[in-house]
């Protein structure tokens, strides 16, 4: 009797539906030898009508693994030579290496187009907008066939520097998983490999809007943006090579909504190399250039002046 | 030497058809207990293609015990990802219920059974011992009492960004100790030398 009642156990133990409850027997049931060897001859017979008695997600799981089975042996034949500048995708390979995502982004029926550069190659590609990328290595673009129609958007991972053509009615869009880059005409470097734990984004010029789901950020010219893949949160840097003074102090009135009046000083045309935590508050900003340069910055009553010290 | 001799037969599409239907159900059965059904079938999904990948290198017996670990592995990283990332809460895993050690009786009878739960742990604690007292006490406080770091700096008299190094300075240990389980072929031969 109580092998009957293992027996049935054992069955939803191989069909995969096995309560909780029944593992904790099924297992204690298994620590005697003999037992042992009975659910060997269950599992023998078990073994002959699995594929008969298969439930319909198992079926429907061995189709999908059949289908990418035939795609990677696919892909294997198909990657390697790859030569020409933009490839209209093989929708096979494409899929492979760019992942579900940019299957299910594409209207149906439209063919991708897609660049790849491999890890020793940089590319050059002209988009039918104007805009410009360069590719750097390990990277890949990709963009629906009606790119420019209605929308400017495109699939992104990797490194390249982006030059975008300006066109306000559609505004250049760059995803990367949920992440995504709003260019509104301008000029950047982008760094956002699937295995980098922070993705980021140096502006030359110009203006971009970063988004993550709800959270969103503008970055302008001369901004450094990380983006922490693993918090999800967005670090905006002033990062300024080669910036005078007086042009360090624009910025600075214009980030933290601040007057600043800069006495006279020879530093004015002096060139400074500086990068700037923008998410620390403004007095932490001034006490860090007191210590980097020698000036003092103290608050008047409606604006802050800053001196030679 | 045994090793080599014993059953030379290689993996055919018959077999790896075969395999499938009569492992991929207890498979997928046994990552649920741990994660959502999605990730469950994507896990097992996965470790079949891995397995047929490695056919040239695989050998067939003890077959189902390479495919197991995989399995458990690949769980085992999943949930250490979503450990740094924050999305779990690891008390829940030590209280999973039924039975591990069934599957370990079934796949891999002559090893001894170590749990999921058990060995994470054993790793998070591991990796933590990279920070200091202070950050793993403020990590644990955002982590399993779920308070936000403004509570917690309230608590502590400290200030809201203080709290925050200290939780990014255990997240930063877990992402740089925590170990990703390695397979596929290392674990082949420790199957295999098990069973000698």
């Amino acid at each position: 009797m109580k092998e009957l009642v293992m027996y049935n156990i054992a069955q939803t133990y191989f069909r995969g539906t096995i309560s909780a409850a029944d593992e904790k027997r099924l297992s204690d049931w298994l620590k005697e030898e003999k037992h042992a060897l009975l659910f060997r001859i269950w599992e023998d017979e078990w073994r002959k009508q699995a594929q008969a008695q298969a439930s319909e997600k198992t079926k429907a799981a061995w189709e999908k693994l059949a289908k990418s089975q035939e795609l990677r042996a696919k892909s294997h034949q198909t990657i390697r030579p790859l030569t020409s500048r933009i490839w209209y995708a093989a929708a096979a390979t494409a899929l492979l290496l760019f992942g579900v995502a940019l299957w299910l982004m594409m209207p149906s029926g439209q063919q991708p187009f897609m660049a790849q550069t491999t890890e020793q190659e940089t590319r050059n590609l002209a988009l039918e907008d104007g805009s410009e990328i360069i590719l750097n290595e390990s990277s890949s673009l990709a963009y629906a066939a009606d790119f420019g129609k209605k929308t400017r958007e495109v699939m992104f991972e990797g490194e390249a520097s982006f030059s975008v053509a300006k066109d306000a009615e559609r505004p250049f869009i760059i995803r990367v998983g949920d992440y995504s880059v709003t260019v509104l005409g301008t000029e950047f470097i982008l760094r956002a490999y699937p295995t980098d734990s922070i993705y980021t984004l140096q502006l030359t010029r110009g203006k971009v809007k970063l988004q993550y789901l709800q959270d969103s950020l503008i970055a302008e010219t001369g901004d450094l943006v990380q983006f922490n893949t693993f918090t999800k949160q967005f670090r905006k840097k002033l990062e300024a090579n080669n910036i005078l003074l007086s042009d360090l102090v624009n910025r600075l009135e214009r980030l933290y909504d601040v007057r600043i009046e800069v006495g006279d000083t020879i530093l004015a045309n002096e060139m400074l190399y500086i990068s700037i935590n923008t998410d620390d508050s403004f007095e932490d900003v001034c006490a860090a250039l007191e210590t980097l340069l020698p000036i003092e910055i103290a608050q008047e009553e409606d604006h802050y002046s800053l001196s030679a010290r | 030497m045994a090793t080599q001799l014993v059953n030379s037969a290689r993996l055919t599409t018959e077999t790896f058809e075969q395999l499938f239907f009569e492992y991929q159900p207890r498979l997928v059965r046994f990552a649920v207990r741990y994660l959502e059904e999605e990730a469950a079938e994507d896990i097992v999904q996965n470790a079949f293609l891995k397995l047929w990948e490695k056919r040239e290198e695989v050998k067939l017996d003890n077959i189902q015990a390479l495919l197991f670990q995989i399995v458990r592995n690949e769980c085992l990283n999943e949930l250490k990802h979503r450990a740094v990332i924050g999305t779990e809460s690891l008390d829940g895993l030590m209280e999973v219920e039924g039975s591990e050690q069934l599957y370990w009786q079934d796949f891999a009878p002559d090893a001894d059974a170590v749990l999921i739960g058990d060995e994470l742990q054993q790793q998070i604690d591991e990796a933590l011992t990279h920070v200091s007292e202070k950050s793993r006490e403020i990590f644990a406080m955002s982590r399993q009492q779920e308070l936000k770091p403004k509570e917690i700096a309230e608590q502590l008299g400290i200030t809201r960004q203080a709290v925050e190094k200290h939780i990014n300075a255990a997240l930063d240990a877990l992402r740089t100790y925590l170990p990703k389980n390695l397979l596929p072929l290392v674990a082949f031969w420790q199957v295999i030398l098990l069973y000698e």
